[in-house]
């Protein structure tokens, strides 16, 4: 059965315990990549999700990150749910990732491959955005299936800080647009995004995005689209754009095929004469992965980027990634 | 679906982002009234007594390059000399007149660097950097990750990332972020020899 909620479901057993371990790597295959050369646990993450009492639902987890070469553990997300107060309406409130677009929905560990898009690490960094507020998502009752969430959280800081952040002048909101249902013989969803946010500095960022996620017995087609326009109190706007294109197919057994093709470009790009500037970074990986059970699998590829911008030397950076991954305990369902 | 049917919907898909990959067609612009630094181009934002070489830019004064940059996160590899009471100031993320930008500091007393940071008026404690001797030429590599708030900025010694000087995550000497896409130097009694841009070396 599909999941398609934004919630994965918790059992009616009680306490549901997890560690889902992401081991990577990052190998320079030319000089001019920027890999650390290194593999190393990229992520390490225990979690406790479990009906609170007949009304809400729990979920808790801290995770280990490298930062500058130890690994430290941080409160990753801890938020309490329910469907059972108003019908037709999930709610959320505490600390989670935005429920928009496809890849900052889901843990890194779940991404069907090894390392972000470039416009996901520019829009949302490496992993995605966390914050703190509330999420509400109402299933319309329409005769198919259109699910409309929407949220707001502190927005102090936005993606990977150091620090507390300020009060912003509005803080992070956002809602997405999602319908699912069969189409060309798979199980497919598509979602329209918007979300925003004004800094202390009157400085105003929108993202405007859609994402698509179909499903064959043996395959997956997954894209993202998003659009960031920076509004800043007094400086020109600026426009930045990016997408990928993921296909998997499972060749045999537990080996699987993918292929993932992306492309960024700043649209409002100047240079210091203040003249447009064309800039593409284009990138094409192709990976292989091999998947013994839904709780350990192996999956190795190569990312081939290619950065050009007028006016400028072209940048080539080949990078080879290996990642393992593996679960232990159960694992509440995955997003669809 | 037959996987034949599947592979075509996909190819179809793949046609359409390829074909909005490369609609933009890349030409060549010239940039008169530059000057350049290792092929680097850059105009001149003010200059008291600012030399500009080939191989070098020397005296006091700043400059801009005329290229934007792309990423919030960047590395930058820096050679250069300095006299005593001298200062080399990289400012990352700044308009293209330099303002509004993250300013990293260099200073020379005697034999000893020290480093600031500076956004506005708001300036880091200044910090010594053991192991470097600034009576002689000095090379080394900054990141500086302006999508961290504040931006999280490295320093390694050489042009490397196998000494590390300065990481501002365990120091708090970052003063905050820069608003710009543009990147310069502002010299005071230095001689910069090398100052190339590129991708971030550390991600975390």
């Amino acid at each position: 059965m599909l999941l398609l909620s934004s919630y994965p479901a918790q059992g009616q057993e009680g306490l549901t315990p997890f560690v889902a371990v992401d081991m990577s790597g990052a190998f320079k295959v030319d000089e001019s990549s920027t890999a650390s050369d290194r593999f190393e646990v990229r992520e390490a993450e225990f979690s406790l999700a479990a009906p609170v009492d007949h009304i809400f639902d729990g979920m808790f987890s801290i995770a280990a990150h490298s930062e500058g070469g130890a690994h430290l553990f941080e409160l990753h997300e801890a938020w309490l749910s329910t469907t059972k107060l108003v019908p037709r309406i999930q709610l959320k409130a505490g600390q989670f990732f935005l429920g928009i677009g496809r890849l900052n929905r889901v843990h890194r560990h779940e991404w069907p491959f090894i390392s972000a898009p470039v416009v996901h690490k520019l829009f949302f960094g490496d992993e995605g955005v966390l914050d703190s507020g509330a999420e509400v998502s109402s299933l319309l009752p329409l005769p198919f299936f259109l699910e409309l969430s929407a949220g707001v959280t502190n927005g102090f800081v936005y993606g990977h800080s150091h620090n507390a952040g300020e009060k912003p002048r509005q803080p992070t909101h956002y809602a997405r647009l999602a319908t699912a249902g069969a189409a060309l013989s798979s199980e497919a969803l598509v979602a329209l995004n918007y979300l925003s946010r004004t800094d202390i500095a009157n400085e105003r960022m929108q993202l405007f995005g859609a994402d698509f996620v179909a499903k064959w017995p043996r395959g997956i087609l997954q894209a993202e689209l998003w659009q960031r326009r920076i509004t800043p109190p007094a400086a020109k706007k600026t426009a930045e754009q990016g997408a990928y294109l993921f296909t998997g197919f499972n060749l045999i057994g537990a080996i699987a095929t993918g292929l993932r093709f992306e492309h960024f470009s700043v649209l409002t790009l100047e240079d210091a004469f203040g003249r447009r500037v064309n800039n593409n970074i284009v990138a094409l990986s192709p990976q292989v992965s091999y998947r013994a059970s839904e709780f350990a699998q192996f999956r190795s590829g190569v990312i081939f980027q290619d950065q050009t911008q007028e006016n400028s030397a072209r940048k080539i950076n080949r990078t080879f990634e290996i990642q393992l991954v593996y679960i232990m305990g159960a694992h509440p369902a995955h997003e669809f | 679906m037959s996987i034949q049917k599947q592979s075509f919907n996909i190819g179809l898909i793949a046609a359409a982002f390829v074909l909005a990959a490369c609609g933009v067609k890349e030409a060549k612009k010239s940039n008169e009234g530059s000057l350049t630094l290792n092929s680097a181009s850059y105009l001149v934002v003010e200059s008291n007594a600012l030399e500009s070489a080939s191989d070098s830019i020397s005296g006091e004064g700043s400059v801009v390059f005329v290229a934007p940059l792309i990423e919030d996160g960047n590395n930058f590899n820096l050679k250069f000399e300095l006299q005593d009471a001298g200062s080399l100031s990289l400012i990352a993320g700044s308009d293209n007149k330099l303002l509004q930008g993250l300013t990293l500091t260099f200073s020379r007393n005697d034999s000893v660097l020290s480093f600031e940071t500076k956004v506005g008026d708001t300036a880091s404690t200044s910090q010594d950097m053991g192991g470097i001797d600034a009576t002689k030429q000095i090379a080394i590599n900054i990141d500086v990750h302006n999508d961290e708030t504040p931006a999280h900025i490295l320093v390694w010694k050489h042009d490397s990332t196998e000494e590390l000087l300065i990481d501002t995550e365990k120091s708090s000497a970052s003063a905050g972020n820069g608003q710009g896409n543009f990147w310069g130097l502002a010299l005071k009694k230095a001689k910069v020899a090398v100052a190339d841009i590129r991708a971030a070396a550390n991600e975390e």
